[in-house]
């Protein structure tokens, strides 16, 4: 093996020094930031402090964990629920709530991309879903080019083909159909949505960001007007 | 060594690794600013404007709702950073921090935790760029050879 004729330093690049200078000059804003923050929230009597209608922490803690996995589950009315609870928290629980629904969406989402379709055709059988076990034994049988096609092979007519090319929008027309927990509701929908692997991680999560701001923005706009 | 002309960036893109991620990690970088300054910039603009007689009082929830979605947008744009340089280091202090920054601004608020939760983003944000320049690097490299 022959040297290299101009010998590079191993570190020698700038990009890839660690930015120890970076990181206490980043203390050193926050620092300041904070004490004039402080200061000046003092001064005019101002700052994020929790006001008005603040339950006990570990109960608002407890409602968004058990909100988080009601939602996360199939055949749960998670929407209702949601409303229920911006109704019940007000302004700041229904941010609170609108965060704890990402959260939950996500989580169904991932639950149906990382468990095997396998298990998931066994649980239904298990449930008597005859019909949704064979579709995610075919879904799991076809590789993952061929599984729009296996799809649209089981349905006849024009819609299924249509709602199946445009299958982001009638998600996220299905997630606001109200009385949806009997096709699963939102969870249900986020699960097999991960289990179909017809949908890409990220255009779902910024999907279900909008498709369920229409409810918090509806109860926050009469506030803000 | 060849003297060919050049390529232009913006009719062939950037050449691999030649910075730390492009428009995402400055997207990071924004984001982190834009949370900094809902939080303490809306606080000097209060004060500034309060000197001069004129009394703002924001929606508390609006204000801290906005500081919530930029944090989490910070931590959605380091976590996007994954697939330049396939590393969880900034992604950890990331949500570590923007879930901090939930709790002080949803459920219970405290001045100090709210620096470190700055800081978490921060440090995340910073470790994102170092990574996705050493990423570029190595591919640059590997390109070389």
């Amino acid at each position: 093996m022959t040297a290299h004729p101009i010998a590079v330093p191993r570190n020698n690049d700038a990009g890839t020094r660690p930015p120890v200078r970076a990181a206490l000059l980043l203390l050193g804003i926050v620092a300041v930031l904070n004490g004039l923050g402080g200061w000046l929230g003092a001064q005019i009597g101002v700052g994020h402090l929790p006001q008005a209608h603040e339950p006990l922490d570990a109960l608002w803690l407890a409602l968004a964990l058990v909100y988080v996995l009601a939602m996360a589950l199939p055949f749960v009315p998670g929407i209702e629920i949601g409303l229920g609870l911006m109704l019940l928290l007000g302004d700041t629980g229904i941010l609170l709530v609108y965060l704890c629904t990402q959260l939950a969406l996500a989580l169904s989402f991932l639950a149906g991309r990382l468990v095997p379709v396998a298990v998931l055709a066994a649980l239904f059988r298990t449930l008597k879903f005859e019909r949704a076990s064979q579709l995610l034994a075919g879904l799991a049988a076809s590789p993952r080019e061929e599984r729009l096609q296996c799809l649209a092979r089981g349905v006849a007519g024009r819609w299924p083909g249509r709602v199946l090319k445009h299958r982001y929008v009638a998600l996220a027309l299905m997630l606001n159909l109200p009385g949806n927990a009997v096709a699963g509701g939102a969870g249900g929908l986020g699960l097999l949505a991960g289990a179909s692997r017809l949908f890409s991680f990220p255009r779902y999560c910024l999907l279900m960001a909008v498709a369920t701001s229409p409810l918090p923005l509806l109860m926050l706009l009469p506030r803000v007007a | 060594m060849s003297t060919a002309v050049r390529k232009s960036p913006r009719l062939h893109g950037p050449a691999p690794g030649a910075d730390s991620g492009g428009y995402r990690a400055r997207g990071a970088l924004a984001a982190m600013a834009a949370t900094l300054l809902a939080c303490y910039g809306t606080l000097a603009a209060i004060a500034f404007l309060s000197a001069f007689g004129i009394a703002l009082s924001p929606d508390q929830a609006i204000w801290k709702g906005t500081i919530v979605v930029l944090a989490l947008s910070t931590t959605a744009s380091v976590a996007a950073g994954w697939r330049r340089h396939r590393s969880p280091l900034p992604i950890a202090p990331a949500i570590a921090g923007s879930a901090l920054m939930s709790y002080l601004m949803l459920v219970h608020f405290d001045r100090a935790l709210e620096a470190l939760a700055f800081l978490l983003l921060g440090l995340a944000v910073l470790a994102d760029r170092h990574l996705g320049a050493r990423a570029g690097c190595a591919a640059r490299r590997g390109a070389d050879r």
